[in-house]
């Protein structure tokens, strides 16, 4: 008899349950049928003979499945507001990162370019291995990585939890959308009193844009389709 | 081989009871509750074994037992122990289920309640 923790475990990840709460379930569950396996040997059964009693005792995939399922208390938000993971924490995520980046970009302009009219374009004379240029460079990477990196948490979340496929391509569809139509500005200029502005706008771009957003989403999806082979091969072979 | 039969209703709300009764007596961990259910019923009460535990969850989450792991013959349990408010609910739980008792061995005994003066 094959043991049904394995398939229990994706029932209740399909479910909803959230992995904290399935993987202590299963932990507790292997612990008990080692006992009873160990309960049944002491009866004088043969090993295979204790392990298939063993399992009829600790009940079918369907009833252990079915007692979990039932307590709605155990489901993740992500089972119970998949809307507010998969639709607003991207928007969250990715407006705290960019934030981040637009500090780091305000604070290498006052220190690497003060009194330079923006902080983006070539500093004469610079080298590739210049400080100052490592630093744009490496926020620069952060400013558009951000799309993805908050991709992969979705996907992550969706892969871990068996969410649908549909939640999280709204996210990265919305991140696609953000990261095709947002922009940065930063000019001293336009607030003469200021120490320089930085601002973020968002609006159809020329088609450099659109190859960057396409890169963005297959980028954070390649993870998910991986998984999906994955999946789809573990359960042919 | 099948799975053993189990009482359907058991769950309803008598594994609680039972449970906490139990672990009033001494801290136990799932194996050690599921046993001590099935001796000291006389196997009357049958469950499919793994069901205890999303019960031993539930009773965790409300506060009313606690759970702590510890290592025994060089394996981790998690070992479940009352609390004040599990003793509380236990409390409620055998006033509930005594008095639904003695309603249904009147009813069985071929009593009747006293009926309201006309």
């Amino acid at each position: 008899m094959p043991s049904p923790l394995p398939e229990l475990r994706e029932r209740l990840l399909r479910a909803g349950i959230a992995p904290r709460h399935a993987r202590r379930y299963l932990a507790e569950l292997t612990d008990h049928l080692s006992d009873l396996t160990v309960e049944e040997r002491s009866h004088g059964l043969s090993p295979s003979d204790a392990r298939t009693a063993a399992l009829a005792r600790i009940g079918t995939t369907d009833s252990l499945a079915a007692a979990m399922i039932a307590q709605p208390q155990f489901q993740s938000f992500t089972a119970r507001a998949p809307w507010a993971v998969f639709g607003l924490t991207p928007f969250i995520l990715l407006a705290a990162l960019w934030f981040i980046s637009l500090c780091l970009l305000r604070l290498g302009w006052h220190l690497f370019l003060p009194g330079a009219i923006t902080p983006f374009g070539s500093v004469p004379g610079q080298q590739l291995l210049d400080l100052r240029n490592i630093y744009f460079q490496v926020n620069r990477a952060l400013y558009l990585g951000a799309p993805i990196l908050v991709g992969w948490s979705m996907i992550l979340i969706a892969i871990r939890q068996r969410r649908r496929a549909l939640w999280p391509m709204l996210s990265l569809i919305l991140l696609t959308l953000l990261a095709a139509t947002s922009h940065v500005q930063a000019n001293r200029l336009e607030v003469p009193t200021g120490l320089g502005h930085i601002r973020v706008d968002f609006a159809l771009r020329p088609a450099a844009q659109n190859e960057y957003a396409l890169a963005v989403l297959l980028l954070a999806l390649l993870p998910y389709i991986t998984w999906r082979f994955r999946s789809h091969a573990e359960l042919s072979a | 081989m099948t799975p053993r039969d189990s009482n359907p209703s058991f769950m309803n709300g008598v594994p609680e009871l039972l449970i906490l009764q139990l672990l009033q007596q001494q801290e136990m961990y799932g194996y050690e509750i599921v046993q001590a259910i099935r001796t000291r019923t006389g196997a009357v009460i049958a469950v499919g074994e793994g069901v205890v535990y999303p019960v031993l969850h539930n009773l965790e989450r409300d506060g009313a037992l606690t759970a702590q792991r510890k290592p025994v013959n060089g394996r981790s349990r998690i070992y479940y122990s009352l609390t004040p408010a599990g003793a509380r609910r236990l409390s409620d739980l055998s006033t509930t289920w005594t008095n639904l008792a003695t309603a249904i061995q009147h009813i069985l005994t071929g009593g009747q309640h006293a009926q309201p003066l006309a």
